[in-house]
């Protein structure tokens, strides 16, 4: 890429060239390419906030979170570290208030606004929960102008910040939440609130913030629901002082870089030895392809393959590896290249235990492995009804009738949320639908569909269009009048439904479908829609 | 908005209630040919020709209640009464023809040395009959009653009359032109 940069510059500059008498001469220019790489090097901002006291008293003055933004900011900033090129600390009353915050992301979102350019947010400060003008259980940041009891009115709800994160044009961001929510600690809530948390015996029930959009990582110093500390032997938040030391010893994987997932992991299982368990930071993090949030350093090599996950749905889990156990998940671990045999257990039987072949620079994320051996096929008995949809049609061609049939899905197509689906249903059986004029009908239907697939735990969710065909006969033998009539007709639907899984191989699944279609009805060619329903039980492959 | 759809969806075949909504009516002519003819009386486009084993269908009736016209062979016919329900046969058993009436009508036409026509009994499923160059025809049989004939002669145009007739006899019309 740089080489044809070089290359089309010097052809642009050199076709171009006139005699230098004559007017719109063009100068000859001698790129080094250096200075290409330098224009087009991915450029490293970092807004760090430290918010230490609060116009509100109630919240106790916080220590360390001053210290906390500046020595992270000296980290970033160091030439043999982080190398960034534009580091803003906003630590003081007047900009740490709400309007400040947000007016502070946006002229962050001003300068970063390239898709490469590598962005970095923290907050360090007391956090809240309240609920907002709708009644919904929120998170809040307590600025220097917030009052607890007026919290929805006055701090910056964390919603808002993160509007303000996924504004920024930068494809490559980092935001890192050094505090909490649970009314310790870091935080404090108000009364009403404080009074709501202590009769739930469960957890926080308000959706974690941590929720990342594409490309996007957001680290948070605690669990939901957990308390962020600082500590005075440390003279840090415990969360932001060991992802620091990450920074400057978090490469795992040896290639020269530390990125945001190596650091929080460093952070992560210090942070949760020092508090011997009591505070486990959490990340939700969205990759596409490697890793582009690099926090230091720089990739001068392949990195050692790694085995990684953030998954909720794998927390806890043991990651091994030729038999020794590396990590607790969620996090990583770097291994080397070649044949390895990945083992993930919590307690029982492997959940998975395969040999995988891994390769320098290599980054393997367990959860999609583990979708990979999952049963992506299942072959569903149905049964069901048919029918047209319009009751004059039921009542004069065919009324509703029971089906049973056979389905077949094949999940995750190309890797995505897709799945396609066969289906084929009939049904037989006499009916009397005008007095004295019993008929035998025999009908099938086969069909065909797309659908797109959510799937959460154990619950699949899928809707997608389909085409389905439809035989439906008609036998007669009446006194007056022996015949069969037939008709075949395509029909063009939607489908939804959904499926829960068990028993790793086991589902059951309902699905309903609208259809239209043509047919000629005593003579005449109509338009008519279509229902069908039906449940059944699936064996998964 | 069904025909702009039917281009872009297939299908083929259909479903049909109209049989449900009507009868039929069934016998035996006894003792038939293959001459005999079976029809409703005031609908000359409903009939059947008889043959061999001599049963009868007419299909496709509303319901309601039908003179049916009998006619075993040429010379024998006899009328019958029949009601028709949806969805069922009405069967008027073994029916014997009667000694059929004829009307010999007689085409008259002074200054026409050639005729050429044909004579239909518009309320009887009686084939039309065509009139010879002598301007005669033998047309029937007819059950016992009156009855209206339509004459359509080439180049003399169409006229109408009634003949009543007696079972067995045969019976002079004659038609002026």
């Amino acid at each position: 890429m740089r080489y044809f940069r070089t290359v089309a510059l010097w052809l642009l500059a050199a076709g171009c060239a006139t005699p230098s008498l004559e007017k719109g001469g063009l100068v000859k220019l001698k790129l080094e390419q250096s200075s290409l790489d330098e224009a087009y090097r991915p450029r490293r901002f970092a807004l760090l906030i430290g918010i230490e006291r609060t116009a509100d008293e109630t919240f106790r003055p916080l220590r360390y979170s001053v210290k906390d933004a500046s020595d992270l900011a000296a980290a970033l900033k160091d030439p043999a570290v982080g190398r960034f090129d534009d580091v803003q600390v906003v630590t003081s009353a007047v900009a740490t208030t709400r309007a400040g915050l947000l007016e502070a992301v946006a002229q962050l979102a001003r300068k970063a606004n390239r898709a490469d350019d590598i962005v970095v947010v923290y907050v360090s400060a007391h956090g809240t929960l309240a609920r907002d003008e709708r009644g919904v259980l929120r998170r809040y940041l307590v600025t220097s102008d917030a009052n607890v009891e007026k919290a929805s009115q006055t701090a910056l709800s964390m919603d808002q910040l993160e509007g303000g994160f996924k504004e920024l044009a930068s494809r490559r961001r980092l935001l890192v939440l050094a505090t909490c929510h649970s009314g310790s600690g870091k935080s404090l809530l108000p009364r009403e609130v404080e009074a709501e948390l202590k009769t739930l015996k469960a957890g926080f029930y308000a959706p974690p913030l941590e929720e990342a959009s594409r490309a996007s990582v957001v680290l948070s110093a605690s669990d939901w629901g957990e308390t962020a500390r600082e500590d005075e032997q440390l003279e840090n938040d415990i969360y932001t002082h060991f992802l620091i030391e990450g920074l400057a010893s978090g490469d795992r994987n040896g290639d020269g870089a530390v990125t945001a997932t190596e650091a929080h992991d460093w952070a992560r299982r210090r942070t949760y030895a020092f508090t011997k368990g009591r505070q486990r930071p959490s990340a939700e993090i969205l990759e596409v392809g490697a890793d582009p949030i690099v926090l230091s350093g720089a990739v001068r090599r392949f990195g050692n393959p790694e085995l990684f996950s953030y998954s909720q749905r794998l927390d806890g889990f043991t990651l091994t590896v030729d038999g020794e156990t590396k990590t607790e998940l969620p996090g990583g671990a770097a291994v080397a290249p070649g044949k390895r045999r990945v083992e993930l257990t919590k307690g029982g039987a492997p959940l998975f235990d395969e040999q995988i072949v891994v390769g320098e620079g290599d980054r393997i994320e367990l959860d999609a492995l583990l979708r990979r051996t999952e049963p992506r096929r299942s072959v569903t008995l149905t049964g069901g009804a048919f029918g047209f949809a319009d009751a004059a049609s039921r009542a004069a061609l065919l009324p509703a009738v029971a089906t049973a049939g056979l389905a077949f899905r094949y999940e995750r197509l190309f890797d995505a949320p897709l799945a396609v689906q066969l289906g084929l249903a009939g049904s037989f059986g006499s009916h009397t639908l005008i007095e004295n004029a019993p008929f035998r009908y025999q009908l099938i239907t086969g069909s065909v569909g797309l659908d797109y697939l959510w799937q959460r735990g154990w619950v699949q969710v899928f809707a997608g269009p389909e085409v389905a065909a439809l035989w439906l006969n008609r036998s007669f033998a009446l006194e007056s009048y022996v015949g069969a009539q037939n008709v075949v007709t395509v029909m063009p639907g939607l489908s939804m439904g959904l499926a829960f899984l068990f028993l790793e191989h086991f589902e059951l699944s309902a699905r309903a479908r609208v259809m239209l279609g043509v047919m000629s009805v005593d003579g005449q060619s109509r338009a008519l829609g279509f229902f069908s329903a039906f449940a059944g039980a699936g064996y998964r492959f | 908005m069904a025909s702009s759809l039917s281009v872009t969806l297939c299908a083929c075949g259909g479903l049909d209630n109209r049989p449900l909504t009507t009868g039929a009516i069934g016998g035996t002519a006894m003792g038939c040919d293959a001459e005999g003819v079976v029809g409703v009386v005031g609908d000359a486009s409903v009939r059947v020709t008889l043959g061999a084993p001599c049963t009868f269908k007419l299909e496709g009736l509303e319901p309601g209640t039908y003179q049916l016209y009998v006619a075993p062979t040429a010379r024998k016919v006899t009328l019958v009464s029949a009601t028709v329900e949806a969805t069922k046969l009405a069967n008027v058993g073994e029916i014997e023809g009667k000694p059929g009436a004829f009307a010999r009508v007689r085409i008259s036409a002074p200054g026409s040395p050639e005729l050429e026509g044909e004579i239909r009994v518009p309320d009887l499923p009686i084939s039309t009959t065509a009139v010879g160059r002598s301007g005669q025809a033998r047309v029937g049989p007819f059950p016992e009653g009156c009855y209206r004939l339509e004459v359509s002669m080439k180049g003399l145009g169409n006229k109408t009359a009634t003949s009543c007739l007696t079972e067995g006899l045969e019976q002079d019309l004659e038609v002026l032109y």
